[in-house]
């Protein structure tokens, strides 16, 4: 049905405008990817020139995107599709640029502003590698600004050949393009109808400031690891095979630095602000950048090994290529809905799947191509290494990186392997269709090798760096090696026996961990000594790889679950006994011992939708009976507010310096259930003097106090308030109530009655007589209604403040490392 | 033989048991009646719960441990004992994946993934329920 409807009031301007930079950078990266091509080959300066123009109006396309989608999140034209799916009237303005990043569509955007700032840098520095390495940037831009284009059926010679591919989603449609046959678009000026509604508004779990900075880093770690890979294939177009390697180094260190934060931000979001419980899941999407990365940093070793012994320049290709590679499979795997059953994520899919396959495979076929080609001509060295050398080791250390993210990879494609079986068996009906799924203990499945990696990996940060390039002898080695093995040795151990670490293998990881510390920690000392402090860079990074694989063994090897719940035993003891016991029920004001706290369920608040649980922690010296810690938690339950329902939760977190107290709500009662409630079904009227004690049945009620208040804002209101105290027989517990009245010149307003809910009763203060002095209430009384209560996990994380030292400790050392190699001063 | 040699075939010997640990740690989606058939065996299966059974969950009896109805793709529907908090978001849930075996006539699940909606699947109803 076509709809022949002239609407009013759409506001179409910045949406054609928008669509219109998406048409021009895409345009515009294809003309810079040809410029740039031919000036590869032909090496004449106005196809440079050329290509540069091509490129600067493909950047000022990608920020006219940016500010024109900005335009419409921030006036609200909630006709625009994007607008109406990722904002709402409510949001703040830094969650107003978080909406860029909640679609699909804004992350790709993200990733293209990345990669246009990365090659303008470039143009200005790569000198004679300018023409190729921006071809193959310029290549990337095409594939990721065509994501944008929103072309349904593409036919191209009218018809003639007709594909039936989505190409790329557009940012900039209308809600009655989304939804063409909702019946309130057949009204004209249906955008008055949408001016009082609100968007659907950011993701609740997502809104938190980890949402405005994560996304960023992330993607730039991202789009900066195509830049060692396109230098790579420079060096092969340009038959400079080696020559890349060193203008190339800064990139992949920056690529190092950026990735590596943006990896750990995810580990620290997850940990602050979802559910799960801990800083990494081994889930596919974390470990989706994580696997690039570790391939990455094996490709900068082989990068340096080249760098100062002309060898392992093969391994370099190959790895650097492998690492952008994986990036793009990355992509493809959380971005095409495959992993759908194997995340705790949700993904959306756009129908973009053809597309991510496409521009990964497009850039396979690149790399394979020119690798396979120009093979032989790869210089290979051959010369054996020593094996009392640098290089050799540092090798040996790529190499079991690599295989660690082999582990990583081959468990996370679990999906595609079924996929890519069921699509063999369709095309040659060979009756294998593997229906894979994730282990039934990932975690452990994951530590089964990974562990062993890591202690590998950890004692080789430790010893190479005490080796020289080309040959050390063994006994200056050895003596510099056994100083640091005899220290790190006996504390590894005392740590382990101190913490109580029953497992062996994590002894022996924290052994390795403390080595590699130490020994880094004494090279750092050796180069600061001759002050040569820049030179350290790879050390200072070092340590902080030691400092993060502590702080995660011991964070996660000793983390202790204080609300284990050893009173109602359940049928499934057998199973599961230590998981499933976790949770503990808290009934309000019904303190519980768990571990050294004394933890009180205190009440709840409701703000925009979020329901927080005031948590009282407080720590009691048992000889003193003093306080000596009390704090306050507020996790939180997000409510669902069509269905009345809990929806997500987070946690919320106590931090020390040695320790972490996490405390997340697995259940509540829900107070709009009938149980909860009060019906208020009788009343009486008591008269009370100060000090006074009347008794209802069992209830004995006291006013203990009458306080007097000037409302100064309304000048002769005041406003009196009774303190009553309430005791009852069987109840240990005081409660209290403090109802209250105003008079204004004679006549006395009782304010709304005081409930003390989990009794059922309810104060309405009347007034008080003037020349008795005494106070007069009308006592409602109800059903006790049945206690509000929470069900909670509370787990210790000892030491998780080592994780973020050392995270920013090899931050701090890939900045050094990557000012060391832009001055160029790395010598032999 | 030339140490690089050595290297290689480790490295290649290394990656084959690296591929085999993986896979071999893998399970397997089922259906109810094959997990009936292997009881005692852990598999993951994909199934629908049965709003109209609803779900027990009382955290006041016990906190760590809920049941609910799980259709599987075959039809077969079977009680699921999850020893676990009951997840926020299981009302919300589309599709769920239980992880477990079966024991007698229930499927006793140690661990429960959620296939909820994303904020982006159901739109359709969603805005028209919003204007």
């Amino acid at each position: 049905m076509d709809k022949q409807i002239n609407y009013i009031g759409e506001n179409l301007v910045p949406g054609n405008w928008g669509y219109l930079f998406v048409v021009l950078s895409f345009g515009t990266a294809i003309l810079a990817m040809i410029a740039y091509g031919i000036y590869s080959r032909k090496e004449n300066d106005s196809w440079k020139k050329l290509g540069r123009i091509a490129f600067g109006i493909h950047g000022a396309s990608i920020l006219g995107i940016f500010i024109t989608l900005f335009y419409l999140i921030y006036t609200h034209q909630f006709q625009y599709n994007y607008v109406w799916e990722h904002s709402s009237k409510d949001l703040a303005p830094q969650y107003m640029i978080a909406c860029f990043w909640e679609g699909q569509e804004g992350s790709f955007l993200l990733w293209t502003f990345w990669n246009f700032i990365i090659g303008a840098v470039l143009i200005f520095n790569a000198k004679k590698w300018e023409g190729p390495v921006l071809t193959v940037i310029c290549f990337a831009q095409v594939m990721l600004s065509s994501m944008l284009l929103g072309i349904t059926d593409l036919s191209i010679f009218g018809h003639l050949v007709h594909l039936p591919l989505k190409l790329g989603s557009n940012p900039f449609i209308l809600l009655r393009q989304a939804f063409p046959d909702l019946p309130l678009f057949d009204k004209p000026d249906y955008t008055a109808a949408l001016l009082n509604r609100d968007g659907r508004g950011l993701n609740v779990l997502l809104q938190n400031y980890w949402m405005v900075i994560h996304p960023p880093v992330l993607f730039l770690g991202f789009a900066s690891t195509i830049v060692p890979f396109a230098f790579a294939m420079a060096g092969i177009y340009k038959k400079a095979y080696g020559d890349w390697v060193k203008p190339a180094l800064p990139w992949a260190l920056f690529n190092g630095m950026v990735l590596g934060t943006g990896i750990l931000m995810g580990g620290a979001w997850a940990y602050e602000a979802l559910s799960f419980g801990g800083f990494w899941a081994w889930d596919p999407v974390e470990n989706a950048s994580l696997v690039p990365w570790m391939v990455m940093i094996a490709g900068l070793h082989c990068m340096l090994i080249f760098q100062s012994r002309k060898s392992a320049l093969s391994a370099a290709y190959i790895l650097v290529t492998l690492g952008f590679l994986l990036i793009l499979y990355s992509t493809f795997l959380t971005r095409s809905g495959i992993l759908g059953d194997s995340s705790v994520h949700s993904f959306t899919d756009l129908g973009l799947s053809g597309q991510l396959l496409i521009f990964m495979l497009a850039f396979v076929a690149l790399a394979l191509f020119a690798l396979i080609f120009r093979w032989k001509a790869i210089p290979k060295t051959t010369v054996e290494d020593e094996i009392y050398s640098r290089e050799f080791w540092m090798f040996i250390g790529a190499l079991v990186l690599s295989l660690s993210a082999l582990h990583i990879i081959v468990l996370t494609s679990i999906p595609v392997i079924n996929k890519i079986s069921g699509f063999i068996n369709t095309l040659f009906h060979t009756g294998l269709k593997t229906n894979l799924s994730k282990p039934t203990d990932p975690i452990a499945t994951y530590h089964l090798l990974q562990i062993p990696f890591s202690i590998i990996i950890a004692f080789l940060t430790g010893f190479v760096q005490y080796f020289k390039y080309k040959h050390t002898s063994g006994k200056e080695f050895g003596k510099k090696v056994l100083v640091a093995l005899i220290i790190s040795l006996p504390l590894g151990i005392a740590a382990a026996w101190l913490l109580k670490l029953s497992d062996y293998r994590l002894t022996i990881l924290l052994v390795a961990s403390v080595f590699a510390i130490i020994g880094n920690a004494d090279i750092m000392l050796n180069f600061i000594k001759k002050r040569r402090l820049p030179a350290a860079g790879a050390a200072i990074s070092h340590i902080g790889i030691g400092f993060i694989l502590l702080g995660a063994l011991i964070a996660n090897g000793k983390k202790q679950n204080i609300s284990m719940n050893t009173e109602h035993l359940s049928a499934l003891d057998m199973m599961n006994p230590k998981e499933q016991m976790e949770n503990k029920v808290l009934y309000k004001h019904f303190p519980v011992q768990m571990a050294d706290y004394r933890v009180e369920y205190l009440g709840d608040s409701t703000d925009k939708g979020h329901v927080y649980y005031k948590v009282n922690y407080k720590k009691i010296n048992q000889k003193e009976k003093r306080v000596e810690e009390e704090f306050n938690l507020y996790p939180y339950l997000v409510m669902d507010k069509a269905r009345g329902q809990m929806s997500s939760t987070s946690p919320s977190t106590r931090h020390y310096l040695t320790e972490d107290i996490f405390t997340h709500i697995t259940g509540a009662a829900n107070p709009n259930d009938r149980a909860y409630k009060v019906v208020y079904d009788t009343f009486e009227i008591k008269k009370l003097a100060k000090g006074q004690t009347v008794n209802m049945d069992s209830i004995h009620i006291t006013l203990e106090n009458i306080i007097l208040k000037n409302d100064l804002s309304t000048g002769n209101r005041n406003r009196v308030t009774a303190k009553l105290i309430v005791k009852l027989n069987d109840d240990p517990n005081t409660y209290s109530a403090e109802p209250s009245f105003d008079f204004v010149g004679n006549s006395f307003e009782p304010i709304g009655p005081a409930e003390i809910h989990e009794l059922g009763l309810a104060f309405i203060y009347r007034g008080i007589d003037p020349t008795t002095k005494i106070s007069e209430f009308i006592v409602e009384k109800g059903n006790r209604p049945e206690p509000l209560f929470i069900a909670m996990k509370a787990t210790i994380f000892p030491f998780i403040n080592l994780l973020w030292l050392g995270a920013i400790i090899m931050i701090i050392g890939f900045a050094v490392s990557i000012f060391y190699r832009i001055r160029g001063k790395a010598s032999l | 033989m030339k140490r690089s040699y050595i290297i290689g075939l480790v490295v290649i010997a290394i990656s084959v048991i690296v591929i085999i640990s993986a896979i071999g740690n893998t399970s397997q989606y089922v259906s109810f009646g094959e997990a009936m058939n292997n009881p005692g065996h852990k598999y993951h299966i994909i199934g629908k719960w049965d709003r109209d059974k609803g779900v027990d969950y009382d955290p006041k009896k016990d906190a760590n441990s809920f049941s609910f109805y799980l259709k599987d793709s075959t039809n077969i529907e079977k009680k699921v004992i999850c020893a676990k908090a009951k997840p926020a978001e299981f009302e919300h849930s589309e599709k769920i994946v239980v992880v477990g075996e079966m024991q007698g006539e229930n499927f006793m699940a140690s661990d429960i993934l959620m296939k909820c909606p994303s904020k982006y699947s159901n739109d359709k109803s969603k805005l028209q329920n919003a204007m």
